[in-house]
């Protein structure tokens, strides 16, 4: 597998991906990018320097897991080929769904911190 | 006026919802009442208490709680237990069920309803059942439709292997968390069926109730693993299951480790990686449909080729370096006993001496579920005839749990609803199918073709037999919840020579009597089994009780009891022992007392002293004797001294002579036992508690 043909994947992907993708869902995606960094940025921190405050270390990585997941489940509810699946599931209840979801989860991550 | 608004309001409700009839809310509300008034025999009987052993911790650690406010309980340290280790509560039980009665008991104080906190311990429990019957029909509802639902419920408001364990005085954890069970699958099965975070956002708060309530959790973190993989393999992956199980997963795993028991187990031992890893399998499926949608199918084909491949090899080093370096750890004792029912017999007598963790005999399915049984294939075979993603659920969560309850007794406590919801299935689809042709055409054009008189007859006798069917079920538990589990087994009952009821309270009295007449600071040698009443009702410290946490601890107690006097009496010195406590039911035929628990003593004290063998104990013939017959070791040891001192001179019947011990039906070996570093201090009426007083150590 040379280098030339998985260059030519990834333009490949790219243009198909910019050509199909409305703009709401690639915002979901550029969030869904930040979050996957941050965590690693969290996790390359606890490998170098230690991981003394557990809790605190979890609570940051499953703040980004979970706001990562949550944004996915968001673009899925939002995307409008997805309908079928979702019964009809409208972007406004979607989007309260996603807002209830990330309070519980920022309130969990908050008192897990210590 | 407020009658007015109430039906108002309640009339509004039903329109927001899916306007139930009439008729169903009666059905339901009828329910709750038949639940919660089975399960009142014994309260009815005898009067308002707690049973067994376990529930007396419960109730002390409530009793704490309600008195010294949710701060003080969280950080409680335990002096009068385990003496002289102590044990820190607050971060080693499951709060639910305390924080559960203390919240219904605050909640009614401030109505104005002044109910007693033991009155609320004892019924707890049945309230929570008629809870779980209501969760019962939304969870048939969502499984497949209303009919089901009510079903269900019906069922499962007297199913047997539910109530043995929520009977009223039963304050024991699985009184709510068979409630928060349903509740989260509920929530779960709906979360998939529509996709929507909301429901998912109810199923993590019933799991984090769960998780508060009972170890049994583990079940739902790993059912629900189980059971995406079923779906993938299956090739009935939506987005509705990514939206669900991911969500779950992370808002599920973070609010578990807010539980100080599990902490951080919930992303390091092993019972938990299933979800881990389904969760990261979940991820990389999404993460290639998302590929595949933007890639012609060519490039798709060579990306998923070196994709594939170095994803599973990043998978397989991250597992691999995980357990090598003991990160995550391997699965526990208890867990393995799950899997392979030998394991504990050979590694862990303690784990496998308590009579709940045996495994069941067949008959004990008939017992606890009746007609369940053989309507659990029925139901699977609807299931699969009109197969949806709750259905497969149904399915997974019926096969594993009657897997697991096979292996463990107690565990016949999660089959039941399971049991509950299939059976519906096929009873709500039996009796739909052939109740149609039992409609009489009525008076009008369009009506469809009656049934001939062959189909109108054999639908009726079918009908017929599910109903004649569904009679023996409710006549079947009504009289196995009277008979076999409504007795308080802190007081016994039988029945004199001409029918009179007579009452064994010895449990109570000796432990009153130990309350009034021991130094506050006593510490008493028992049994693990009597630790949490004695700590509970006579309010001093003990050596041991039922959380065995501490292996070791409860091998020496094990020993002092099967040594002889000297050696046992070196042991109780070093361990401050002022009182030991046995349980004897010779008199009585009482076959639950410690002679019988004996070899388990021997065999647990075995584990730390090797000179302790149990073949030692064993008559010439290998058989557990205690009459003449006996061994030297046996008639020596501690436990045969302190249960039948005295026991010799006491005549029973005529026909028997004296010292014959009832249980084990044979005169006993020793009459004139002699104790030098003890002294008897309390027998009760009947003998069965027996108390003695470690005597201190001679002058020198």
């Amino acid at each position: 597998m040379d280098a030339l043909q998985a260059n030519k994947i990834v333009k490949e992907f790219k243009a198909n991906y910019n050509k199909n993708t409305p703009d709401r869902l690639k915002l979901c995606d550029v969030f869904c990018v930040y979050y996957g960094c941050l965590a690693s940025i969290v996790t390359v921190y606890c490998l170098v320097f230690g991981s003394y405050p557990f809790n605190a270390f979890l609570s940051a990585v499953f703040a980004c897991m979970g706001c990562f997941v949550l944004t996915v489940a968001l673009r899925m509810q939002s995307n409008p080929n997805n309908a079928a699946q979702f019964k009809g599931m409208k972007i406004q209840t979607a989007f309260s769904h996603f807002a209830l979801c990330c309070t519980l989860l920022i309130f969990v991550c908050v008192h897990f911190m210590g | 006026c407020t009658f007015y608004a109430f039906s108002k309001i309640l009339g509004s409700l039903l329109t927001i919802m899916e306007t139930p009839t009439l008729l169903l809310i009666l059905t339901l509300v009828l329910i709750y009442i038949l639940a919660f008034a089975v399960r009142l025999f014994s309260v009815l009987r005898f009067e308002s208490v707690i049973h067994e052993f376990d529930p007396y911790f419960n109730y002390r650690t409530t009793k704490f709680l309600v008195d010294n406010g949710i701060y003080e309980f969280y950080n409680w340290f335990d002096p009068m237990v385990w003496y002289p280790l102590g044990r820190i509560v607050g971060g080693t039980i499951y709060p639910g069920l305390m924080l559960t009665s203390a919240a219904t008991y605050w909640t009614l104080h401030s109505l104005s309803f002044t109910l007693e906190l033991r009155n609320v311990c004892v019924f707890l429990a049945a309230w929570f059942a008629s809870n779980t019957a209501v969760v019962t029909y939304f969870f048939g509802k969502e499984v497949r439709d209303r009919k089901t639902g009510l079903v269900a419920a019906a069922l499962i408001a007297i199913v047997p292997g539910y109530i043995s364990r929520s009977v009223a005085g039963s304050y024991d954890n699985e009184g709510v968390a068979i409630f928060a069970l349903i509740l989260t699958f509920y929530y779960f099965v709906k979360a998939v069926n529509t996709g929507s975070m909301f429901w998912c956002f109810w199923a993590v708060l019933a799991y984090y109730y769960m998780v508060n309530a009972w170890g049994g959790y583990i079940f739902i973190i790993n059912l629900l693993p189980v059971y995406v993989l079923t779906l993938l393999v299956m090739g009935r992956y939506t987005h509705r299951l990514y939206v669900a199980y991911c969500t779950f997963y992370v808002l599920g795993t973070l609010l578990c480790m807010q539980v100080h028991f599990v902490g951080f187990q919930a992303v390091q031992s092993g019972e938990h990686m299933a979800a881990a890893a389904v969760f990261f399998i979940l991820q990389a499926h999404n993460a290639v449909l998302f590929v595949r949608d933007h890639l012609e199918p060519s490039s798709f084909k060579r990306f998923l080729r070196i994709g594939l491949v170095g994803m599973l090899l990043l998978a397989g080093v991250a597992v691999m370096l995980g357990i090598l370096t003991g990160y995550i750890s391997p699965w526990t004792g208890r867990f393995w006993t799950l899997l392979d029912p030998t394991y504990a017999k050979l590694h862990i007598p303690i784990i496998a001496s308590v009579s709940e963790h045996q495994p069941t005999c067949w008959s004990s399915f008939f017992f606890d579920l009746h007609c369940l049984v053989f309507l659990f294939p029925v139901g699977m075979f609807f299931c699969f005839q009109k197969l949806t993603d709750a259905a497969v659920f149904a399915v997974i969560y019926g096969m594993t749990s009657v897997y697991f309850a096979g292996v463990m007794v107690r565990l016949m406590l999660v089959l039941a609803p399971a049991m509950c919801v299939m059976a519906a299935i096929a009873l709500s689809t039996l009796l739909t199918t052939f109740f149609k042709d039992l409609k009489r055409r009525p008076k009008g054009a369009k009506a469809p073709v009656e049934a001939t008189p062959l189909r109108f007859y054999t639908s009726a006798a079918v009908v017929a037999g599910l109903v004649f069917l569904l009679w023996f079920y409710v006549i079947h538990c009504t009289w196995v919840t009277a008979e076999a589990y409504s007795s308080p087994s802190i007081v016994l009952n039988a029945h004199g020579s001409d029918g009179h009821t007579i009452l064994f309270d010895d449990y109570r009295e000796a432990y009153y009597w130990i309350r009034k007449n021991t130094p506050a600071d006593a510490k008493i040698m028992s049994w693990w089994d009597y630790g949490y009443q004695i700590t509970a009702m006579g309010n001093r410290t003990v050596l041991v009780d039922n959380n065995t946490w501490n292996n070791t601890h409860i091998a020496t107690v094990g020993k002092a009891m099967a040594s002889d006097e000297e050696t046992a009496y070196r042991i109780m010195r070093q361990l401050d022992v002022d009182y030991v406590l046995v349980i004897f039911g010779g008199l009585i035929g009482y076959s639950s007392d410690d002679i019988n628990k004996f070899l388990w003593m021997v065999r647990i004290g075995g584990t730390l002293d090797p000179s302790i063998r149990e073949v030692d104990y064993y008559s010439q013939r290998n058989e557990y004797r205690i009459d003449n017959e006996a061994s030297k070791t046996m008639l020596n040891s501690m436990m045969y001294k302190l249960c039948y001192y005295r026991y010799g001179d006491v005549q029973l019947e005529h026909g028997k002579p004296p010292g014959f011990d009832r249980v084990r039906g044979a005169e006993i070996g020793k009459k004139d036992v002699r104790l030098e570093r003890v002294e008897e201090a309390y027998t009760t009426e009947h003998w069965m508690i027996r108390i003695y007083k470690v005597k201190p150590e001679d002058n020198r």
